[in-house]
């Protein structure tokens, strides 16, 4: 390009475009937590996401002004932006939000990705974690692998009683999964099929409490983060 | 086509072409410029008659007849060759980064998430959006 290396991608628009293109994603990203996109236009909003953010967090009248022209709904964003993303975000040094890669949506399979913010209710690597922790209790392992142990980092460095979160998750989803995905779980091979599913929740429930405030479960947690 | 049949047009008419060209292809050979000088049709009458260059000049242009002037392709590049030729090395690659899900143990590709697992989380969180 001429000029030197673009410090940025041009999305294949011209300036105006892009620039709606990408208010767009972003208010999308504010409403629902989290997008999928091709990975080209996830790491541009992010960019933009992670500024608008910063807005948030200074929270003054500028700052307001400027968030304000960024979205195109701005009075059903800004409240939240200004309130409970700021406290969120309060102690986490940038870093909002997170891009993943997913296998191609568009039928000219370009690269997409998740455009997702941390620590949020749509929070795909937390969900993801604590299915793989779920699964390696399923199996008799108590540690977790070092891609594991990073994530269980990642995902509850910041996070308000995160611990906690990540553990709950861990064993909460499963009953819902149970009643309602059921091949999905039957995939998860024997070990997932021996265990008495139907006879009353809390009676299953109970035996694995100690073991989640024991030494095992927690130790591994720690371990990690 | 047309390209092949112009000069085999040509020879098909026989001496009376051959000897309009002789001249102009000896006035190459005496020299470049007289030929767009000088009227070549005059030159022709006066200088070129003598029976040896009109003799000569014919076989030299058959030389050349069969070996450049005819380096045409015999036949249309069929639509299969072509596709082949153009489509050579740009095949489909292989996948062979892959490995294994951690979170249902199927088999997904490196450094992206598990399909699988991805629809069953956002399953579940529609459910809880509509609970």
């Amino acid at each position: 390009m001429a000029g030197g290396a673009a410090k940025y991608r041009h999305l294949s628009r011209k300036s105006s475009h892009r620039q709606a293109l990408l208010r767009n994603l972003v208010t999308s990203l504010f409403t629902h937590e989290s997008i999928t996109t091709t990975w080209a236009k996830a790491k541009e909003a992010q960019r933009l996401a992670e500024k608008l953010i910063t807005l948030g967090k200074k929270n003054t009248e500028a700052s307001r002004k400027s968030a304000l022209a960024t979205f195109y709904t701005p009075h059903s964003i800004l409240p939240k932006l200004f309130g409970p993303l700021r406290e969120r975000y309060a102690n986490r040094p940038g870093g909002y939000t997170r891009v993943l890669r997913v296998e191609p949506k568009k039928d000219d399979q370009a690269e997409s990705a998740i455009l997702e913010l941390v620590d949020g209710p749509k929070d795909m690597r937390f969900a993801l974690t604590a299915r793989t922790i779920a699964r390696q209790r399923a199996q008799g392992f108590d540690t977790l692998n070092e891609i594991t142990a990073l994530n269980v980092r990642k995902v509850t460095r910041f996070r308000d009683g995160g611990v906690e979160a990540l553990e709950d998750e861990v064993q909460n989803p499963t009953p819902r999964r149970n009643n309602l995905a059921l091949p999905r779980n039957l995939q998860h091979g024997p070990a997932g099929r021996q265990r008495p599913r139907p006879t009353g929740w809390s009676r299953r429930r109970a035996p694995e409490r100690p073991r989640r405030a024991g030494p095992q479960g927690r130790g591994s947690l720690h371990l990690s983060g | 086509m047309s390209l092949r049949l112009f000069p085999s047009r040509l020879s098909a008419q026989g001496l009376s072409p051959a000897g309009s060209l002789s001249p102009a292809l000896a006035n190459a050979a005496v020299g470049r410029w007289s030929q767009f000088t000088l009227n070549a049709s005059a030159v022709s009458q006066s200088l070129l008659r003598p029976a040896a260059f009109t003799l000569n000049i014919p076989g030299l242009l058959s030389d050349i007849w069969e070996s450049v002037l005819r380096a045409v392709p015999k036949k249309k590049t069929s639509h299969m060759k072509k596709r082949h030729r153009q489509m050579a090395g740009k095949a489909l690659k292989d996948v062979k980064s892959l490995s294994t899900c951690s979170g249902c143990g199927q088999i997904k590709r490196s450094h992206v998430l598990c399909p699988n697992c991805v629809a069953s989380i956002k399953k579940q969180w529609g459910r809880k959006n509509t609970e």
